[in-house]
Formats: C-alpha cells, structure tokens, sequence
C-alpha cells in the first residue's frame, strides 16, 4: 500500500495538484492526512518515513527507533485482531540501511522488552501483524511497564476506538534529559507517549508514562504533550482544539500482553 | 512470516508464540511469559496446557544441559549525551 500511496503522490506532485510535502507517503494513517511535524533540527536529522498497511512509521538512524508510529484505529479492524492467532517473529527493518536500523542483537540480553509502538494487538490480518514486529516499530522498554501498564493504556485505545468508530493513534518514544541510556545502537526512550484523538468529538488527550517500572501515567492535553517532545504531532489542529482533552476511562492494570 | 517451525529455546531473539492470551517470547537470555491463560476444563484447554508442557520441557532441557550461573550477570548499558539536546 505505502508503495501505491507513494506513487499516488508521486502523480499528484507531478501534476502540480498538490503542494503538500509535509502530507508524506502514508496519509492515509493521519489525522486530515497531515504528517506530524518535527520541531527540533537535530530530531529531523536522518529520520526515515515507513509506510505499513495498518500503520506508519517516522524511523530516527539516530536513536535507532520510531519517533512515532501512526494508525487510524476502526471498529471494523479490530474485531478482525480480535481473532488473530499470534505466531510471529521479531525482524530488523530491511528496508533502512544498516548504518540506520536497529538489529535483533541490539536488544539482546539488554533487560529491555522490544516494546511495540503500533501494537500487535491493532493488527487485522497476518500481514499487518508481521508488519507490526519490525524493529522499526519497537523501543527499548521496560518489561514490567510494557506488560502493565502499558497493555493497560492498549486495551483502554482498542476500546475507545471500538466505542467511537474509529481513532487516530500517535505512539511513541521521547528523549529527554542531558543523558540517554543506550542498548547496543539503540537509544532507549526515557518517556513514552499515546496520543489519541476522535474524529467524532474533535477533541484528542495523550497518555504519557515514563519508561520503567510503574503504574503512574498521566493524561495531557495535545498542545501539552507537543511543548515537551517538541514535535507538532496534530499539524491539522487549531491550538484550542489542541486544548481540549478527550474524556477517555481509566487504565486498568496488569491486563495480558496476549492482547497486545 | 514461517509458521509451525519448532520453538528452541534461548535460540534466537525472534521467535514469538502465543498460547491462549500467554505470549511467548525468545531471546538469548530468557524466555518471556506474559499475558495470561485459562487451562479450560475441555478440548481447548487440554491441547494448550500440552502446548505449555512441550513448552517448558523444551526449556528444562535446555538449561539443564547448559552450565548455569546462579544468576544472570546485570545487563551492559552505555549512558550517553542527549543527541537530540535538552530542551528542559
């Protein structure tokens, strides 16, 4: 799909019809179709965009991992996960060069899960679900934080976006500090963030989690969670829309990574 | 995307398998059990608790073929400068 979208584009920015760079190769995952946009320069350096069928990627040949990871989460795709069996394997991404991916050895004996941006437990189809175990979609994170609270905050997205239709979802790492711990290549995210935000309600909120063993997270609003990770991740959005936070239920812990 | 090929483990850094809603995961150092799983009195229940026997006894093999340390040395983690600055 990314390819097709990619040449679509490629068509459209031919005939001059459409302008938008920023739009990127895989609109289709983003809220208005709008690509989130990063702030910090040194951020931007050797990012790499990945489109999958169900999600798409902004890859970082510096931290190794996602900067987030984009879907448009419906009702319909998830029933369809829902009875997925999950036999699966963690792969490097082929598709960046070697100077830029993260490797299977990266992560080993490192203590860190490969923690899932765009969840497995999102995907609806064998495809997507493979797609989904690309290194390029991973973190380093904290095993007790991924299969806690974590799950929690999953299980809580799938089912908002059961409930409303369909979501827009933004997941991700953020870097913050004077200093990063790194595994192998790999940087390892201090924070997490989710980002979800209803087409329906025009109104979004942001789960953000530090990366080690915790049940604490706290709920932002958009323009909150943008001013600290400094990227503009709802382009599309006026600042007041930015400020209003989604209602969204309590995360319930300890729920199964089976479900992931 | 190879499906039914036998689970070794501490063989590699890949391999995933789920049980029920148990995920099961490889690496090198560790098998990792997460989620969880009814062993339900019926059909079902009885071929995924055969499934978590193979499982488990694939894993006692292999360690007890093995020399083991009492336990894991502490992981290798290197700390270094913030590359994408500190805004704070």
């Amino acid at each position: 799909m990314g390819l097709i979208q990619r040449s679509m584009l490629a068509v459209l920015l031919a005939a001059g019809v459409c302008a938008n760079v920023a739009a990127g190769n895989c609109p289709l995952h983003y809220v208005d179709g709008r690509m989130p946009e990063i702030q910090n320069p040194r951020m931007q350096a050797a990012t790499t965009e990945l489109c999958y069928d169900v999600f798409g990627v902004m890859h970082s040949g510096i931290t190794r991992t996602p900067l987030w990871s984009a879907e448009h989460l419906t009702a319909d795709q998830l029933e369809s996960a829902k009875t997925l069996s999950r036999e699966n394997s963690f792969h490097p991404e082929t598709r960046l060069p070697a100077s830029a991916r993260a490797e299977l050895s990266d992560y080993a004996r490192s203590g860190y899960d490969r923690g899932h941006m765009a969840p497995n437990g999102d995907m609806p189809d064998r495809n997507s679900q493979h797609q989904s175990f690309t290194l390029a979609n991973m973190v380093p994170q904290d095993g007790e934080n991924n299969r806690h609270l974590w799950a929690g905050i999953e299980a809580v997205v799938r089912k908002q976006a059961g409930k409303e239709g369909e979501l827009y979802v933004l997941t991700g790492p953020a870097f913050l500090g004077s200093d990063l711990r790194k595994v192998g290549n790999v940087l390892v995210p201090t924070h997490l963030y989710k980002v979800v935000y209803s087409p329906r309600q025009r109104a979004g909120a942001a789960f953000f989690v530090e990366n080690r063993a915790t049940s604490d997270y706290q709920l932002l609003s958009i323009a909150q969670l943008e001013a600290r990770i400094g990227i503009n991740l709802l382009p599309s959005l006026s600042t007041e829309q930015k400020e209003t936070v989604l209602r969204l239920p309590n995360v319930k812990l300890g729920k199964s990574k089976g479900r992931k | 995307m190879k499906q039914h090929t036998p689970f070794q483990p501490y063989a590699n850094e890949s391999d995933v398998r789920n049980i029920g809603h148990l995920c099961i995961e490889n690496r090198l150092d560790r098998i990792t059990l997460s989620g969880d799983l009814d062993l339900t009195a019926d059909r079902q229940g009885l071929a995924d608790a055969r499934a978590l026997q193979q499982l488990l006894n694939a894993v006692v093999a292999v360690l007890e073929g093995q020399s083991l340390p009492p336990r894991l040395p502490p992981a290798k983690t290197t700390t270094v400068a913030n590359p994408f600055g500190d805004p704070a």
